[in-house]
């Protein structure tokens, strides 16, 4: 034993005197600030980390958010129970990113990114301030005014007066204004050329309009139409705008919304004489001169499960479908090329069954933008025509019986398939369809992309060119400019999607536009918040349309001999998978500030109902 | 080799001695008391919803340096319970939560062992004199709404039927409601001859709803048809 602990010591003793410089060597694996400060790479793959940090409220990575609202349900398993909103649903509180961006400013501005060429310097810092302020509006829009931080870089240490890092809440109006007037410094930092970045992944001077047109819009908005809530406000304004700010807002979010119409950088995309082909490219093939702003995703690394979780049944490339999938009432809101009413006509008005030949006949002449935003029945993905069939209705004794089975097997005694492979059904089985469509917006066409181990790389479009014209033609609605000018804006949208023009547009004509044509995409949610019709519109009563899924079951009719043999009918019925209406609180207007948030910092003031 | 056994022995032994007594320590009994009571307006219990933790009070207790508060839901005849420590307790609610005018008023709770404590609010209406008749096949319920603050209208009244128990707005199987009720008597009704057929069981319940508040006032009982 002692010889051993004699050579031990030795050991030791060797060990410790031959590394005399063990401790002052310089790291293999931490970089320093002017390391990192003064390589192009490196400050690129730091903004590259915050451009990952930033996707928040309904996107790609989570089917679920879709589910939320009125545009899509839960389709695989057991029903969805949720029957009020969470009080910190798609809450945004992100001070670590603000701080890490306010260290990557100092870092930029510091003497070790001289060596850098100054242009680039500027994009460098306008693309992390893009970031930041980007942040800030996603907080705002979700917990109304936040603490401004500025660029300070906030440290701790046991001397550190804790009330001095202890930073009330700035009013929502002081917020946007920080957002506004951010946005308008940045602009002049951020190259003005699209082609400067690919698949407009990182943020130019239009994006930085674009985020400077949609704050002044919604706080506008939020000013003119927060009188409809009177209790949705707080004593300090930390939520609520005076109305009189209203018009100086809108007059921002219109000036913004011209200067990207005057830049000519962007258009509508409009190359494909097929209208809802034309449309499905306009946003998901990637280079569309219509998308400003993207989060993109790219093979391999860069992944997302979206096309494998949603995608039909009978075209899919691994086990998994119809995670969530569309309801009628987002095919409903739908137009038809010549009619305002996109009503589906499934009986006619004495109640009696419509027979179509084909499943697509439901469909003609709707708005082409369904075909670009939702699969139906009768319409074609990758080549294929997808059918959905609930079942068959079997004429017996005068009467039409519902006869269903399991989905694409043959059943014995009709020796035929009764329920198509694509559903949908009322079954709580896995990856079974239950409202009758899919998602076609965001859904990847190549076939690897639906599998589990590839995944998709579909960007998610946070920004383009037609939310610029709908900026502008609702500013200048509420400015009270002439009709001419707003259904100018408008027209160009419907004309593009392939609809008839308007000649008188109101709020309720643009809520609708905007429904439609952004589907998907983030922003009804946001959108019916800041008009303050959340409310009226998910108004948690199960005899609304409005607030209810519904599905459309379409039947094939078996009775042989009859004319109607082998003709299509359609059920609309509450969506199975939907339990409870869409019930939007009060409270759902801003998130609740989080206890933990107000334990570290007292001066944080709740919001409203909390 | 013995020497080792003789050390291993005798740190196992000391660490289990080690966890034996560090448990003593760590843990606390569950709490016993139970707090129990109901959202009162002059004495009578006020109905809400009473599901999915709509309506609620908020226990809070001072002397800690960090606060969270301690959510005790309220239940369709408006009583709540809560398992708690003894000690003293804050019973607030929430601005605008229930239905009834928001207020900040404290109520002081001494829980020592089972307790029961009521909570007063002053709802914007109550309903009151209920009935349910179910003639044949139409339901007719009458009440009495009374405006005890008019500041905020009533949006509506509804009659609902569930095939449960929770009878409420957004959860029913049927319902009727009929806007631009004034305070006095109501009456609605509705043909409830498919719901008889095709529920197992079936329940009827009134609630009024307000403008500008998401919670109804609600009958404290539910009346079973089936």
């Amino acid at each position: 034993m002692r010889k051993i602990y004699i050579s031990l010591t030795c050991v030791l003793i060797l060990l410790s005197s031959g590394c005399s410089k063990f401790l002052e060597r310089e790291s293999q694996s931490i970089l320093d600030d002017n390391q990192v400060y003064s390589d192009v790479n490196m400050i690129n793959s730091l903004l590259a980390n915050f451009y990952g940090r930033i996707v928040w409220g309904q996107n790609l990575t989570n089917s679920g958010s879709f589910t939320y609202l009125d545009e899509a349900g839960y389709s695989s398993g057991g029903p969805n129970t949720m029957q009020t909103y969470p009080d910190d649903l798609w809450r945004v509180y992100d001070y670590t990113l603000i701080r890490n961006l306010n260290q990557f400013l100092v870092g930029i501005r510091s003497d070790a990114a001289t060596t850098l060429d100054p242009i680039v310097r500027d994009h460098m810092e306008g693309e992390a301030r893009f970031i930041r302020a980007w942040t800030y509006f996603n907080m705002c829009r979700s917990l109304g005014g936040m603490p401004i931080v500025g660029d300070e870089v906030f440290d701790y240490d046991q001397n550190t007066d804790v009330s001095t890092l202890q930073i009330p809440r700035s009013t929502e109006a002081e917020l946007y204004d920080y957002i506004i007037s951010e946005c308008t410094a940045i602009a002049q930092l951020l190259p003005d050329d699209p082609q400067s970045n690919t698949n407009a992944a990182r943020a130019n001077k239009w994006a930085a309009l674009t985020l400077k047109a949609r704050a002044a819009l919604y706080a506008g908005s939020i000013a003119k139409y927060n009188y409809k809530t009177p209790d949705v406000k707080t004593a300090g304004n930390e939520v609520g705008i005076p109305a009189a700010k209203a018009p100086e807002y809108y007059q921002i979010a219109y000036d913004a919304a011209q200067e990207i119409i005057k830049g000519g950088k962007y258009r509508l995309y409009n190359e494909n004489a097929d209208k809802g082909r034309n449309f499905y490219e306009a946003i998901c093939v990637k280079g569309s001169p219509e998308v400003i702003w993207a989060k993109d995703y790219i093979y391999p690394g860069q992944t997302h499960g979206f096309t494998n979780n949603n995608i039909a049944s009978s075209v899919r490339g691994d086990i998994d479908a119809n995670i969530m999938t569309p309801v009628l009432n987002l095919v409903e809101a739908f137009e038809y090329k010549d009619n305002r009413d996109g009503t589906l006509k499934t009986k006619d008005a004495n109640g009696n069954y419509i027979y179509y030949e084909n499943p697509a006949d439901l469909f003609a002449n709707k708005d082409p933008r369904l075909y670009g935003t939702v699969i139906y029945s009768g319409a074609d993905f990758r080549g294929a025509t997808i059918t959905y069939q609930a079942g068959i209705k079997v004429l017996e004794g005068g009467t039409l019986k519902n006869v269903t089975g399991v989905p694409g097997e043959v059943d014995k005694k009709y020796s035929m398939i009764v329920t198509g492979q694509d559903g949908p059904t009322t079954s709580s089985d896995q990856f079974v369809n239950k409202t009758g469509f899919n998602v076609r917006k965001f859904i990847d066409e190549n076939r690897d992309a639906s599998t589990r181990g590839r995944g998709s790389e579909m960007w998610f479009v946070q920004m383009r060119y037609a939310e610029v014209l709908m900026i502008a033609a609702e500013s200048a609605l509420e400015l009270g400019k002439a009709q001419s000018e707003v259904t100018g804006y408008v027209n160009q949208i419907r004309d593009r999607a392939g609809i008839q023009s308007l000649n008188q547009v109101t709020l309720d004509d643009i809520i609708q536009e905007n429904r439609v044509e952004f589907a998907f995409e983030n922003h009804r949610w946001w959108d019916l918040k800041r008009w303050r019709v959340a409310h009226e519109i998910w108004n948690g009563s199960s005899s609304n349309y409005n607030a209810t899924h519904y599905a459309l079951f379409p039947y094939k009719i078996y009775a042989p001999g009859s004319p109607n043999d082998g003709k299509w009918v359609f059920d609309k019925q509450k969506a199975s998978h939907s339990v409870y209406p869409r019930n939007f609180r009060y409270q759902n207007y801003y998130n609740f500030i989080d206890q933990g948030w107000i334990n570290s910092n007292p001066t944080l003031v709740r919001n409203p109902y909390q | 080799m013995h020497f080792m056994k003789q050390h291993i022995f005798k740190a196992a032994l000391f660490s289990f001695i080690l966890c034996v007594a560090a448990c003593g320590k760590d843990n606390y009994d569950a709490p016993q008391s139970r707090l129990t009571g109901k959202v009162t307006y002059n004495g009578q219990a006020v109905g809400v919803k009473g599901s999915n933790q709509s309506v609620y009070l908020q226990l809070w207790q001072d002397g800690y340096a960090t606060r969270t508060p301690i959510n005790v839901y309220v239940t369709q005849d408006g009583s709540f319970s809560a398992e708690l420590f003894d000690g003293t307790y804050k019973l607030v609610s929430t601005s605008g939560n229930g239905p009834w005018v928001s207020k900040q008023d404290t109520v002081i709770v001494q829980v020592k062992g089972n307790t029961t404590v009521d909570y007063p609010v002053t709802p914007y209406y109550t309903v009151s004199n209920i009935s349910y008749d179910l003639n044949d096949k139409t339901l007719t319920a009458s009440f009495d709404v009374t405006g005890i603050d008019e500041s905020h209208a009533i949006e509506y009244a509804t009659l609902m039927v569930n095939d449960t128990k929770f009878v409420e707005i957004g959860q029913n199987i049927h319902s009727i409601e009929k806007a631009g009720v004034s305070v006095g008597h109501v009456e609605l009704s509705m043909d409830v001859t498919d719901d008889l057929a095709e529920s197992r069981a079936l329940f009827a319940r009134v609630a009024i709803k307000i403008e500008g508040i998401t919670e109804g006032v609600y009958d404290t009982q539910v009346e079973q048809l089936k």
